[in-house]
């Protein structure tokens, strides 16, 4: 009895340990992470940022690392293995969370470390193929010794930074979830990019659009998605002729009717998703040199997608950003060139219906026999959980997926189990990190012709100019040749007519140099006039972006630095231009009280620039979500995915026949007109904005209906930006709404002395705890640029070059 | 009591710098049975001297980082302000060193009762 209370004591203490020992939920361990000297507050910055001389092993030679005011790395080293060695120790250093994150997720281990909640995307994951994927990309690196060479420098940088971590110092990030970073490979830079082709290369319709052709029937297809010549503006000047025959293929001579189905949950696309980019020859500039411009725009969070850095050693000195965890700068400029690039929508992404021949899958139908399958047994760690085990089906076009019947379909019994797969670019063997390579190292557009060469997905139109005075854009990528429409639909998985039969051979990808128009430009729209010989699409961005770009630039001259900021910047909405004063005349005022026509008024007075402080913008996109809506609601109210027209589309259709069939809602006894439907519409966005923002008030600024967020990776409370009073909409140039826009702005002024600016919406380190860590959003949210200080050689400890106050540069000397 | 109050403190601090988190329980383990006090002071003794260790230790890197990381650590646990998140650091530790000296100053005066 006398050791009782001891007992008691003990117990309850060994108890604490262990409660806090623990992690509960989403909660972190809170012993070790509230812990002063090892836990979240190790992270939090309180060191100036100094230089630092010493040992790093692995390096080969003396290498130095200069970080500007920003916390940029310029780097500069004796040979390439260093410079990506260094290049993958900095990433490592600033960004190692992110890294680790993003190639978790590409190959299909997000349960590992998040628990069993990811369990679903990481299964479609591995259905997708992605690591297969990557494979593919690994052994087409391999071949080539130089990337090899670099792929290796590179993990082996990373590792070194990884190698040198106590668990005390490991990013934030990891203490919350309480895990630990593990060793980077070469696979791991291959499933970056297989993240990226996901990302940006695996859109599609085809399920959809199978669906809405067996719903509507053609005549709606015609309608809403084939080509639409008036609204045309594309990438390549319709000026521009085609001076060769297409490769032919065979077609089917009936289009296959696949099964309606609910398909596969699609990998949540991010809305808005695009990019700008131009180039102006000299005879447009001030300078007399070309100008390129850039922005592209994703899915925007911190920390950003892009990291900012210089890398020189012998035969290569290149500045701009690159993408965590692989080598190489991805948009940037060197001595004598500039490039950027914006994404290409065309259609490398197709489902075939397959016939097994029974539930073993071993053997399906092709080509009138039937063909052996292969199977890969995918493993999936769940943290908390069983290990799942996946059995992948592959065929000659790809992996398989199960998927569910829709729920119109009367043809198929309940039971029955249809099987789609996937043919995509992604599972094609590529070594997109030698493009970037020899990009870096380009001197002239020969060298860039031939470093794109080497480029297959996600396709980009890439842009480029030259200090030779060259502008030029090729619509670069791998694309498969096919016949007119193949793959809208889901394809015959038994019929080789649907078979990729070949390429699009690269000198044919669409292409410019030096037009007359003086300057070249994409926006995501269609890459070609409908004179190209060769199909890759129905689906691109609305013109919108587009024509603004080209207008504004076809009226410029002696343009400068400050123009093409600007244009950068600009909110000019063509959507509205096009639709609102249609909108105007239709809606009846008798029936309005008199804030609602206060609210018309303003529309009508209004300029039709999505800039913060006007309210206009949030009027007339809540009134046009709700039209939208309201005319195609009751249509589209089915239980299976359809397809919906493009928001030019539908304007296009209205503005020409403003009383056809869907305005009119089916589910009422009487016809509504569009005047009704535009009434409708207006007084419930008025209430909705009331609703969320109260009465009609500065509160409705677009600035803040914009709801422009930026969130961390993890969505994880406290670590993001939040409320950023924005200007821009998915229609302008300035592409900023909700959390996606300008991931990175840039504009290079070629010439002698190569100039270059730019921003992105975050900061050099990854650390929440870092000064760094979003130091930038504010210029950002403004539309200032940062000038990008590229230096030719090692600076002096002061630089000197813009004449102004000398700012201290921070020097890592590191030696083998 | 100051000097034990003190030691615990210090050492508590020290060990903290080179071992896990849990570190800071040894020194209420070690001096708690040389104290002979009651189980209550015991346990305050223990609590308050780590947590005051802890408590500052979070502080001076709060105030040397300008609050940089804390602020948005509090927004994580839905905190208001951001001075709780040291007064639940400097509690933790506090708790564990508090049950460390209370235990083995129990254990010390078990083993001096005779029965």
């Amino acid at each position: 009895m006398k050791y009782l209370p001891f007992s008691l004591s003990l117990v309850t203490g060994l108890a604490l340990i262990w409660v806090l020992n623990t992690r509960w939920g989403n909660i972190p361990p809170m012993g070790p992470f509230m812990d002063p000297d090892e836990g979240f507050w190790a992270q939090a910055e309180r060191q100036p940022f100094s230089n630092f001389t010493d040992q790093l092993p692995g390096v080969i030679d003396s290498v130095e690392v200069y970080f500007d005011d920003r916390r940029v790395p310029h780097v500069f080293a004796q040979n390439d293995h260093d410079l990506y060695y260094m290049q993958g120790y900095l990433q490592a250093r600033d960004r190692l969370f992110q890294m680790e994150l993003q190639t978790y997720d590409a190959a299909g281990r997000l349960s590992e470390l998040i628990g069993p909640s990811l369990v679903e995307r990481d299964r479609q994951s591995r259905r997708w193929g992605m690591v297969f994927g990557a494979e593919h990309a690994l052994a087409e690196v391999r071949k080539h010794e130089p990337s090899w060479t670099i792929f290796k420098a590179y993990s082996a940088g990373v590792n070194a930074y990884i190698n040198s971590l106590e668990s005390e110092q490991y990013p934030l990030e990891y203490k919350l979830l309480d895990i630990a970073p593990e060793p980077w490979t070469p696979l791991k830079t291959a499933l970056l990019h297989k993240n990226m082709t996901r990302t940006l290369a695996a859109g599609n319709s085809d399920i959809s659009h199978s669906n809405t052709l067996a719903y509507f029937g053609p005549e709606f297809i015609e309608q809403f998605f084939d080509k639409d010549h008036n609204l045309l503006d594309p990438i390549i000047p319709i000026s521009r002729s085609w001076d060769f025959e297409r490769i032919r293929v065979r077609r089917p001579d009936t289009l296959f009717v696949p099964k309606v189905v609910r398909g596969v949950q699609p990998f949540p696309v991010p809305e808005g998703i695009g990019s700008n980019n131009w180039a102006v020859s000299g005879d447009k500039t001030a300078s007399g040199y070309p100008i390129l411009g850039n922005d592209p725009h994703l899915r925007l969070t911190l920390p950003s997608i892009w990291y900012e850095i210089q890398l020189c050693a012998p035969g290569v000195n290149t500045y701009g950003v690159s993408l965590l965890g692989a080598p190489g700068v991805v948009i940037g400029f060197n001595e004598q060139v500039a490039w950027g690039v914006t994404n290409v929508a065309s259609d490398v992404l197709d489902w075939y219906e397959i016939r097994f021949e029974n539930e073993g899958k071993d053997r399906y139908w092709h080509d009138g026999e039937w063909k052996p399958t292969t199977k890969r047994i995918e493993e999936i760690e769940v943290r908390g959980g069983e290990t799942m085990v996946d059995t992948v089906v592959y065929t000659h076009h790809g992996p398989v997926s199960e998927v569910k019947i829709g729920d119109m379909h009367e043809q198929v019994g309940a039971n029955e189990s249809i099987y789609h797969a996937l043919r995509w670019i992604a599972h094609e063997p590529s070594n997109e990190i030698r493009a970037f390579y020899q990009l870096n190292r380009a001197k002239n557009y020969d060298d860039y012709v031939d470093a794109l060469t080497h480029y297959q997905a996600p396709a980009q139109n890439f842009v480029f100019a030259s200090v030779e005075g060259d502008i030029a854009l090729w619509v670069n990528g791998r694309f498969p040749n096919k016949w007119d429409g193949q793959g809208r639909t889901v394809s015959d998985g038994t019929d080789p007519l649907y078979d990729w039969q070949g390429w699009i051979p690269r000198e044919h990808n669409p292409h410019i140099k030096n037009p007359e128009r003086g300057f070249v430009s994409s926006a995501n729209q269609e890459s070609t006039a409908p004179d190209y010989p060769y199909y890759m699409d129905d689906v691109y961005a609305p013109f919108e972006r587009g024509r603004r770009i080209n207008d504004r630039l076809s009226e410029m001259y002696e343009i400068t630095k400050d123009d093409m900021q600007a244009l950068l910047m600009d909110n000019y909405s063509y959507h509205a231009s096009e639709i609102l004063p249609s909108m105007l005349e239709w809606v009846k005022t008798d029936s309005l009280s008199p804030i609602q026509i206060e609210v018309l008024d303003s529309l009508q007075a209004w300029n039709f620039f999505n800039n913060a402080p006007y309210r206009a913008p949030s009027v007339f996109r809540s009134w046009w979500i709700v039209l939208y809506e309201i005319i195609l609601g009751d249509e589209y109210d089915v239980n299976f995915p359809l397809r919906a027209p493009a928001r030019d589309r539908l304007v296009q259709q209205l503005k020409d026949n403003p009383n056809f069939w869907v305005v009119d809602d089916q589910t009422t006894q009487r016809v509504e007109t569009i005047q009704d439907q535009a009434t409708i519409s207006f007084k419930k966005a008025f209430d909705d904005l009331t609703e969320s923002y109260g009465p009609w008030s500065d509160d409705w600024d677009w600035g803040w209906v914009i709801n422009n967020n930026i969130p961390h990776l993890t969505q994880t409370n406290g670590l993001g930006a939040l409320n950023l009073y924005s200007g821009g909409g998915t229609e302008s140039v300035n592409a900023t709404h909700g959390s996606s826009g300008p991931s990175w702005r840039m504009i290079v002024e070629l010439g002698p002395e190569i100039k270059a600016w730019g921003v992105y919406p975050g900061g050099a380190s990854g650390n929440p705890g870092s000064p760094n860590y979003d130091s930038m959003i504010e210029s950002w949210r403004t539309g200032e640029l940062y000038e990008l200080r590229f230096y030719k050689e090692p600076p002096l400890d002061y630089d000197i070059s813009s004449g102004q106050e000398p700012k201290s540069l921070v020097k890592w000397s590191l030696r083998p | 009591m100051i000097i034990l109050f003190l030691l615990i403190a210090l050492n508590a601090f020290f060990l903290n710098l080179v071992l896990p988190w849990w570190s800071v329980a040894l020194p209420g383990l070690f001096f708690g049975y040389r104290m002979h006090v009651t189980p209550i002071r015991a346990f305050g003794i223990g609590f308050f001297a780590v947590f005051l260790a802890w408590g500052v230790h979070a502080l001076y890197i709060h105030i040397a980082s300008a609050g940089v990381l804390s602020v948005r650590i509090a927004e994580l646990f839905g905190l208001k302000q951001d001075w709780i998140l040291i007064v639940i650091t400097a509690v933790i530790g506090g708790m564990l060193s508090g049950f460390a000296t209370l235990t083995s100053s129990l254990l010390s005066q078990s083993r001096n009762k005779k029965y």
